[in-house]
């Protein structure tokens, strides 16, 4: 299989007077399509390597290279157009527009890369929300929606520019097992719909367990790696 | 030479509504740069709505300006009956004025749009 993403000799500090080394010489790569996990206890450094790989955040030494692509002397724009156009982000918190429609948060994506909203668009959208479970709902405001119902907005907002890869950081921090698990589900679903390469932090180990491999950061560095 | 320190004291309060704005906002516009939104765009947001702050107080400042003058002329009279102020109305004092307003306005929210180029999206997902 082709790698999507490589991680070379990432090393990454934190401080400018007491410097603090969250990551040690990582080096990792992540096979297209693969749905992988990352679980690791807090303060492992598993939060600031999936941001560095999401070109959110910049390793002190070390690259990122996203389809064969260094991402490490690209300027501040260049990333941004990058993540338009390849990685989608779920994050523990949902950061919805609350001043649109989930409908409109969830074409936020198209919007802000400058393409046209077509009724295919339109069309995909309402897709994602049936796909998410969010048909009834998909007209209120970000605001007027449960947790729940607010992350698998990000979800499907994520998906929306169909990305290569998509980076998600405990996306069901805040939700209870129950929708834990169905969101668990429409994330396979959509790997394997979609073909997208998924890496997904979580501290849940039946989770992680679901995925086709799992990385086990601790204290900075690559503890376990395995493969299924 | 009042309207000078007027004018600066208009800017220095749009400048930190919108300095406000920009703090209470910064969740927003760190998820819009993850998503792909340049520096650039993210301030624009800020100077439009300047400019937008800017036009809607010229059209209300003149409205007002105007409201007040007829008031006066029409209320307040000597004794013989006459306006003790007479009506005048220059249009191109008017204009300018309510250019000053535009332009202060979207002056002030320079500022704003520069601080919110430095929202990085780290400080916004560590500190929700």
């Amino acid at each position: 299989m082709v790698n999507t993403i490589e991680v070379r000799n990432v090393n990454k500090f934190y401080g400018n007077v007491v410097k603090t080394q969250v990551l040690y010489d990582i080096n990792l790569s992540f096979e297209k399509e693969s749905f992988n996990s990352i679980i690791g206890q807090s303060g492992s450094g598993k939060s600031t390597l999936l941001n560095i790989v999401g070109t959110l955040d910049q390793p002190t030494s070390g690259e990122v290279l996203i389809d064969g692509v260094s991402t490490k002397d690209m300027n501040k724009n260049q990333l941004a157009e990058l993540r338009g156009a390849k990685l989608g982000f779920i994050f523990q918190f949902h950061y919805l527009l609350p001043e649109f429609t989930a409908l409109e948060n969830v074409i936020m994506p198209m919007k802000v890369n400058k393409k046209p909203i077509t009724k295919e668009v339109i069309a995909r959208a309402n897709e994602l929300m049936n796909l998410v479970g969010l048909d009834d709902v998909k007209d209120n405001l970000a605001n007027n929606m449960s947790g729940g119902q607010q992350q698998r907005v990000a979800i499907a907002r994520a998906l929306m520019n169909q990305p290569d890869i998509i980076l998600a950081d405990e996306p069901t921090g805040n939700l209870d097992s129950d929708t834990t698990e169905k969101v668990y589900e429409l994330l396979r679903e959509i790997n394997k719909k979609y073909k997208t390469t998924f890496i997904i932090i979580t501290h849940d180990r039946r989770i992680a367990e679901k995925a086709d491999r799992i990385i086990e950061v601790k204290d900075g560095k690559v503890h376990v790696d395995i493969r299924k | 030479m009042i309207q000078v320190f007027v004018t600066i004291s208009v800017v220095l309060g749009i400048a930190s509504v919108l300095a406000i704005t920009v703090i209470q906002k910064s969740r927003q516009i760190g998820i819009l740069k993850a998503m792909g939104v340049k520096d650039r765009t993210a301030s624009l947001i800020f100077l439009s709505q300047g400019f937008i702050l800017g036009i809607f107080g010229a059209i209300g400042g003149v409205l007002l300006g105007l409201l007040l003058t007829f008031a006066f002329t029409t209320f307040a009279l000597d004794p013989d009956g006459n306006p003790v102020i007479p009506l005048l109305i220059d249009p191109q004092f008017i204009g300018i004025s309510a250019l000053v307003a535009i332009v202060s306005a979207s002056l002030a929210s320079v500022i704003p749009a520069r601080k919110s180029t430095k929202i990085s999206i780290i400080e916004v997902i560590k500190n929700g």
